[in-house]
């Protein structure tokens, strides 16, 4: 008879033999972390793959020029996707389509794959941000990626540039990541960053206001009713945020008034430029979520409110403009002038967020669209160099109307046509002849504001 | 100078007079601009009722003698009471057969009076029926009691981010008379709206679509368009007017007219080529969901595969993705076809070229010339 040990002993043997599979038996000693260094070339980099230089890239791509994105993220789309700003617009205005292309394009994607309805545009509205297009955040990120991909876009996620040269009529950018070190080699640059990042550390003149416009960290709340709510016991200024603002709900039936409800704290002088920056406006915002949701549910009904989403990350709205060839100013928004140069429209009013408190706002007349001229969005001394989106070279208030997704979606597209001509011909954007940017642009189904 | 002030007197008085004597004589009434135009004058029309099932109140339908539904109206009789004081609210509210609100009209004698009795100037009377026909103030979302609690929109709340901003009661209601247009505003906007548009549906034929379709107002012609899945059949007037809506530069409109078409309507060939036919001149987006449109056609015509073939060479990659789709959907697979797209293998834009040679690696083809060209662009 077997001794209880020497069983108890085999059957362990057994156990092991029969029941570790065999993925278990691959252990073994690996190479001490090591960072990959590279030099990689490319014919277009698009540095950011936010609201703008998603688009970008993909046009890029598409045109047929070898491009990489750069992100210094996971994700593409930036503050459509990440920041949570994810009703863009506006893409049509007096019942006509302003912006199309390749930001349409996404967006509606992202419409049909969701089953969701489009605003009425041919109804011209009492609010600007009823034509802003309600979409589906995750699945915009998806589509954003599959048709970078498509076009051939090399992506590069959690990467960010650390210096730049231009040498022999290209530029060297070295980036960071994790575990690499890279420096890409190519032919022209756009800068996506809505910082000027890359425009600053090219050299060329950047600038900032004294004081800029707050960020926004966007979340929801529920657990309580706002119509039951005795607004009498509850100050004032905490309404709105019970209130919330209400995103007209892409699925809205007949009569009945849905929305979607978010709502938002300010976070002053929000800058995503640097990780210290950016770092600072997250805890800032969050760490004033917080303390609101504590006081909140101080109030009488709304004792079980619960936060119910809240984005990644601070959505920027102001950092830094470039210099550019033209700096647009705000008659010139608001008088609709259609530039020589012009190689996309822009729509919303003049909305300058002020002191964390109240808004500037002035609405555009009726059949006014402002259009963006391909100067503003070259930096002056520049060469085989572009900025797209939010550092458009403008004045302040002037860019609190551009700085939206629509215009900066228009912006990326033009920007990229422009570089692929210029990279193609080896020379500078500005020396393109603009005939044959507004031609390509329309070939992919860009919107070209004409002179009437 | 007494003269001068008697004299003013005497010609109020008489304003006044001649304003109630047209009162007495011709009822107030307001009116859009309506879907059909009404009979013309003298032509008897006819007049049926239903139920409200929700209100279980009266509704009436005006329509000619050929059955051309005109417009449903209702009589409203209730209170509107403020401070305790009460006054009678006797009204006719008007729809148009969309549903969409057509105007108002008071019985002879009858006006409308705000908190302090005063009866609405002709402003008022205006203000009330541009309200009335602004289906998207958000008059039902909220209490009588809410709004006229709300705070203002001076109070630095306006928001612009995406800015749903509350409107404030002035921008909502006339001055001195929140109750009635509160009250109003329900009728108008409330579930008779959809009552109405409902009764309107189960009578729908192509012609009274055509009608609908040829309204002064988008919102009818929208309407329509949502609508037209009903039919199984469109004549041809439906048809051009259709693809009439299609070329037109309002996108919205354009895409609605697009997305009114269905699989039954698409076996017309004639409206197969008419869609094709906007095709090149179209706004980008137009032409995708018009090809969208036509994969989901039973058949493809044989005009717009050779039309569609002239194109390919100057397409756009995402165009050319649109098309190829098409094809694949279609089964299109005649020689002349496959050798326009294995040309594009050659396309120096590399996004292009490859749209090309997914399409051409998923056909079953032994032609020589493809399978050599296949060969040379994959190497």
């Amino acid at each position: 008879m077997m001794k209880r040990r020497t069983m108890l002993k085999s059957m362990g043997a057994v156990s092991l033999g029969m029941v570790t599979p065999s993925f278990a038996k691959g252990e073994r000693l690996v190479e001490p972390y090591k960072v990959k260094e590279e030099i990689i070339t490319t014919e277009i980099l698009v540095v950011g793959g936010g609201t703008t230089g998603t688009i970008a890239a993909i046009q890029s791509g598409r045109a047929g020029a070898e491009t990489i994105l750069i992100e210094s993220g996971s994700q593409l789309g930036g503050t459509t996707t990440t920041g949570g700003v994810s009703f863009p617009g506006i893409f049509h205005a007096w019942g006509k389509q302003i912006i199309g292309g390749i930001g349409w394009e996404l967006v509606m994607d992202c419409v049909q794959l969701n089953g969701d309805k489009l605003p009425n545009f041919s109804k011209i509205p009492d609010s600007h941000w009823k034509h802003q297009v309600t979409i589906n955040a995750p699945l915009y990120t998806l589509l954003a990626e599959e048709k970078c991909l498509e076009a051939g876009v090399k992506i590069r996620y959690y990467e960010t540039p650390t210096h730049i040269e231009f040498k022999e009529g290209k530029w060297i950018v070295e980036t960071v990541g994790k575990g690499t070190k890279t420096s890409i080699v190519c032919n022209q640059i756009i800068d996506c960053t809505g910082n000027a990042l890359i425009a600053s550390m090219a050299g060329y003149d950047v600038l900032r206001e004294e004081d800029t416009q707050p960020g926004s960290l966007i979340f929801r709340l529920g657990g309580y009713k706002y119509d039951a709510l005795d607004l009498t016991k509850i100050p004032k200024k905490h309404h709105r945020i019970l209130r919330q603002n209400m995103l007209e709900n892409s699925k809205r039936e007949s009569r009945e008034h849905t929305y979607v409800p978010y709502s938002y704290v300010y976070v002053p002088g929000a800058d995503s430029t640097t990780s210290e920056g950016h770092t600072i406006a997250n805890n800032d915002g969050r760490n004033t979520l917080l303390n609101l949701v504590r006081k909140l549910k101080t109030f009488p009904g709304c004792e079980n409110l619960k936060l119910v989403d809240l984005k990644t990350e601070t959505a920027v709205r102001e950092t830094y403009r470039i210099d550019g060839l033209y700096k647009m100013n705000k008659d010139d928004y608001t008088s609709g002038k259609v530039f020589d140069d012009a190689v996309s429209h822009s729509f919303y009013p003049i909305d300058l967020h002020r002191d964390g408190k109240s808004i500037y706002q002035e609405f555009l007349k009726p059949d006014i669209v402002a259009s963006i001229p391909l100067r503003s969005l070259i930096p002056k001394r520049s060469q085989n160099f572009l900025v797209a989106g939010r550092c458009v070279s403008s004045d302040r208030l002037a860019n609190s109307a551009l700085r939206v997704q629509a215009s900066c979606m228009g912006m990326g597209q033009a920007a990229a046509v422009a570089a692929v001509l210029a990279s193609k011909q080896g020379i500078s954007p500005a020396e393109v002849d603009i005939n044959e940017i507004k031609d390509l642009l329309k070939k992919h189904g860009a919107i070209i504001p004409k002179q009437v | 100078m007494i003269k001068v002030r008697y004299f003013g007197v005497v010609i109020v008085g008489l304003i006044g007079l001649i304003l109630i004597f047209f009162q007495e004589k011709y009822p107030i009434k307001y009116m859009q601009v309506a879907t059909i135009e009404s009979s013309p004058a003298g032509e008897p029309s006819i007049v049926v009722t239903f139920k409200d099932s929700v209100t279980n109140e009266t509704i009436y339908l005006r329509k000619t003698k050929d059955n051309i539904p005109l417009h449903y109206f209702k009589k409203v009789i209730g209170e509107v009471c403020y401070d305790d004081e009460c006054r009678l609210l006797d009204i006719v509210v008007y729809w148009n057969i969309t549903g969409r609100y057509l105007g108002f009209e008071l019985p002879k004698g009858e006006f409308l009076s705000k908190y302090d009795h005063d009866p609405f100037s002709e402003n008022e009377y205006q203000r009330l029926h541009t309200l009335l026909a602004d289906s998207s103030i958000p008059l039902d979302a909220v209490s009588f009691e809410k709004l006229v609690e709300q705070p203002k929109n001076d109070e630095g709340v306006v928001d612009a981010v995406s800015g749903a901003t509350s409107k404030s009661v002035a921008d909502m209601v006339v001055k001195g008379a929140a109750y009635t247009t509160y009250k109003l505003w329900n009728i108008v906007n409330g579930p008779t709206m959809d009552i109405v548009s409902k009764l309107t549906e189960k009578h729908l034929t192509p012609t009274l679509i055509y009608r609908i379709l040829q309204s002064p107002d988008i919102s009818d012609r929208l309407w329509a368009l949502n609508r037209m899945d009903a039919l199984n059949v469109l004549t041809p007037q439906l048809e051009d007017t259709l693809l009439e809506i299609i070329s037109s530069d309002d996108f919205y409109l354009s895409y609605s007219a697009i997305n009114a078409i269905n699989v039954i309507h698409l076996k017309s060939v004639e409206l197969q080529r008419g869609l094709f036919a906007n095709y090149p001149k179209a706004n980008h987006s137009i032409q995708t969901a018009l090809l969208k449109k036509l994969i989901e056609a039973p058949f493809l015509s044989s005009e717009i595969i050779q039309d569609s073939r002239v194109l390919l060479p100057q397409l756009n990659g995402q165009q050319l993705n649109d098309l190829l789709q098409l094809y694949t959907k279609h089964k299109v697979h005649d020689t002349k076809t496959y050798s326009e797209v294995t040309k594009i293998l050659k396309n120096e834009n590399k996004y292009i070229s490859k749209k090309a040679y997914s399409f051409l690696i998923n056909i079953q083809t032994d032609d020589e010339f493809i399978m050599e060209r296949l060969k040379a662009y994959k190497n």
